[in-house]
């Protein structure tokens, strides 16, 4: 179980992560949404010890982060690509193996399952420079899977990718979670908190604003869902409270060419939490 | 540390991938080296005064005028000194030559009309070849000179010996170089000190800006690992880089190494050195371009005040001295006492202790300065 109890943490006179405290509970997929600069990388690099907070107490499983037994049972893919792009796939697992003291047949066999879970075995004596932007984000996740950690902290883990390496990620995720690991999950992409996590937590500015469960935040903080007539080739919203009597009435009255509904998201929760102004 | 090892073999595995890396590192050593070979071997010159240890054991009239005469070339800087101190201080390479006068220098001088004439004995460091052939026709003139003064003028005397002069090899207890290669071999150790550092130097902040530093950090190791593997990939690599060009110098160019062991000794603690300042070169750079250009800057003014780029004899003499701040100095020091020098154990202390010293501060400072800024 990962533990933050009112986290700070600045970077100089910049506040990146105010009075954070949330739970996430093992086995869960735990997705941490903000907008670029909300305070979810630093809150991965206190989350592991990377960072030491100003005030406030992270733990994993009651013990500090800092420890190296604690860092033994987690796995972290970071944002930027963490990868050696001279060496091959093997080479980087081979090497990041022996970081977590993996060796011999143990780590022959880690690698060999690594390079299979991510779909990367025929390309493995490649160089990762020689990879697509999506080979190397798997490749970047397999990094973290070496050493079978409890705990992995996946920070973007989706960057720049297109369509069927995302949704190849997506799948290695959803394994990874019905093996029954805790998985936190940094993302601006609200489909990918949607289809993925358990629980979400939305930050920005380093504040947690909201958490739960997706159907709690919209119900929470959403709005209601939407219904939308055309009428004479003019698309409209209906704005009264029984939406089905008022498409009854058009319906009768010749009107309604056609409807659609637009249900509340964890978008429109996200927008109404963190405003709709730029960030950059 | 199996962790250590690892890190090492893969910053060796990353530079041996780059190839114009690991180029500069073995490939530019031994063409700096050769190349200057060639050109040693095929031509002398010197301008700048060159020191001369005196030990003149006559101490008459005719034998101080004499040493008079050679300074006034401008051309020598005389020390005096006693035979032995004389002739060690050129055996360790501080100075270009000795000359002793023996007693009887005076009492003997007429008899250059006998083609008896005094006689003196000359001896020069090996790897100032260049300034050899100009010593002696330095002390031919004084002689002469010194014929003018008896005669008061003009002589006819040019087909006489003035003075006997009787050049000794410094290396009598040695085997002393044999051609220009033994000179240069030293220098392409330099330049594989400098490849080497520059190289290392710059990985951290690398694996830094490339997001593996992040990674390595969040490993459950210790933090001084990751330095020591960078450091022990500096060892490696000029020891492995020294072996290889002492290979290709020994059968190719027939390099003189008088003591294998004592070459070992040297390219140790060259290594040793070198891994400790790669470790503060590495801490020093917050940007690939910062920790390049601290690198090379750093390692060159070492080359350059070491004397591994112009010999420390063309330098004035402030600079000779401002030379013993430099690593690089020692380095050349050690790897000539152990190939051509002939120096004692007890000798090749200095050079080598000095070297280890330096690379022992400065992993200890770099280490504290990368836990201070890194964790």
């Amino acid at each position: 179980m990962l533990n933050f109890k009112n986290i700070s943490f600045s970077y100089g006179s910049n506040l990146a992560v105010d009075q954070l405290s949330l739970q996430v509970n093992p086995g869960e997929i735990y997705g941490l949404l903000g907008p670029n600069g909300a305070g979810k990388s630093t809150s991965v690099m206190l989350a592991i010890g990377f960072l030491t907070p100003d005030n406030g107490v992270v733990e994993i499983n009651g013990q500090s982060p800092a420890k190296p037994e604690v860092r033994q049972q987690l796995g972290v893919a970071p944002q930027s690509l963490s990868i050696y792009e001279e060496l091959t796939a093997l080479g980087n697992l081979q090497f990041f193996g022996k970081m977590y003291g993996l060796s011999g047949n143990k780590l022959s066999e880690r690698v060999e399952w690594a390079l299979e879970f991510v779909s990367l075995s025929d390309r493995c004596k490649d160089t990762a420079a020689s990879f697509s932007g999506g080979m190397k984000r798997r490749l970047n996740l397999a990094a973290a899977l070496l050493h079978d950690p409890d705990m992995l902290l996946l920070d973007e883990p989706t960057a720049g990718v297109d369509p069927q390496s995302r949704n190849s990620l997506f799948e290695n995720i959803e394994e990874l979670k019905r093996q029954g690991k805790t998985i936190i999950y940094t993302t601006h992409y609200m489909e990918e908190a949607e289809r993925l996590c358990d629980r979400v937590g939305i930050i920005d500015k380093g504040k947690l604003l909201a958490q739960g469960t997706i159907q709690e935040l919209v119900k929470e903080h959403g709005a209601e869902d939407r219904v939308f007539a055309t009428v004479g080739n003019t698309e409209q919203e209906l704005t009264s409270e029984n939406h089905i009597a008022e498409l009854a009435q058009l319906q009768s009255d010749g009107q309604l060419e056609h409807f659609r509904t637009e249900r509340a998201n964890l978008e429109q929760v996200f927008l109404n939490l963190t405003g709709r102004k730029l960030r950059d | 540390m199996r962790v250590i090892i690892a890190i090492a073999l893969k910053d060796l595995k990353l530079l041996f991938q780059d190839k114009s890396g690991s180029f500069f590192v073995f490939g530019f050593p031994l063409l700096m080296a050769v190349f200057f070979g060639f050109i040693f071997a095929g031509g002398d010159g010197e301008v700048n005064p060159m020191k001369l240890m005196v030990a003149d054991a006559d101490s008459t009239t005719a034998s101080i005028e004499f040493v008079e005469q050679l300074t006034k070339s401008g051309a020598v800087r005389v020390v005096v000194a006693s035979e032995e101190k004389a002739m060690s201080t050129v055996r360790r390479g501080k100075a270009t030559a000795y000359l002793i006068i023996p007693e009887g220098f005076a009492a003997n001088k007429m008899g250059m009309f006998s083609g008896n004439p005094p006689e003196i004995m000359v001896g020069i460091d090996p790897s100032r070849k260049a300034e050899a052939g100009m010593l002696i026709g330095m002390l031919q003139k004084a002689g002469f000179a010194g014929l003018q003064g008896m005669f008061g003028g003009g002589s006819s005397g040019k087909s006489m010996t003035p003075v006997a002069i009787d050049v000794q090899d410094v290396s009598v207890n040695r085997t002393g170089p044999k051609n220009a290669f033994d000179i240069t071999f030293p220098q392409s150790i330099v330049w594989l000190l400098i490849g080497t550092a520059t190289a290392f130097g710059v990985s951290l902040v690398t694996e830094k800006t490339r997001g593996t530093l992040f990674r390595l950090q969040a490993a459950p190791i210790k933090p001084g690992s990751i330095i020591a593997g960078k450091a022990l990939a500096s060892f490696i690599s000029t020891i492995s880089g020294a072996a290889v060009l002492t290979l290709i110098f020994v059968n190719v160019f027939n390099v003189t190494i008088n003591s294998w062991p004592f070459v070992a000794l040297a390219f140790i603690s060259a290594a040793i050195c070198t891994s400790g300042v790669v470790v503060l070169i590495a801490v020093m750079g917050k940007t690939e371009a910062s920790a390049g250009g601290i690198g090379w800057a750093v390692m060159l003014f070492m080359a350059m005040t070491g004397g591994g780029m112009v010999p420390l004899i063309a330098m004035p003499s402030w600079m000779q001295t401002l030379g013993s701040v430099s690593f690089i100095k020692w380095a050349v020091l050690a790897v000539e006492g152990g190939s051509w020098r002939g120096f004692s154990l007890a000798e090749m202390m200095l050079p080598c202790g000095i070297m280890i010293s330096i690379g022992v501060l400065s992993g200890i400072i770099g280490t504290a300065v990368f836990r201070k800024n890194y964790l």
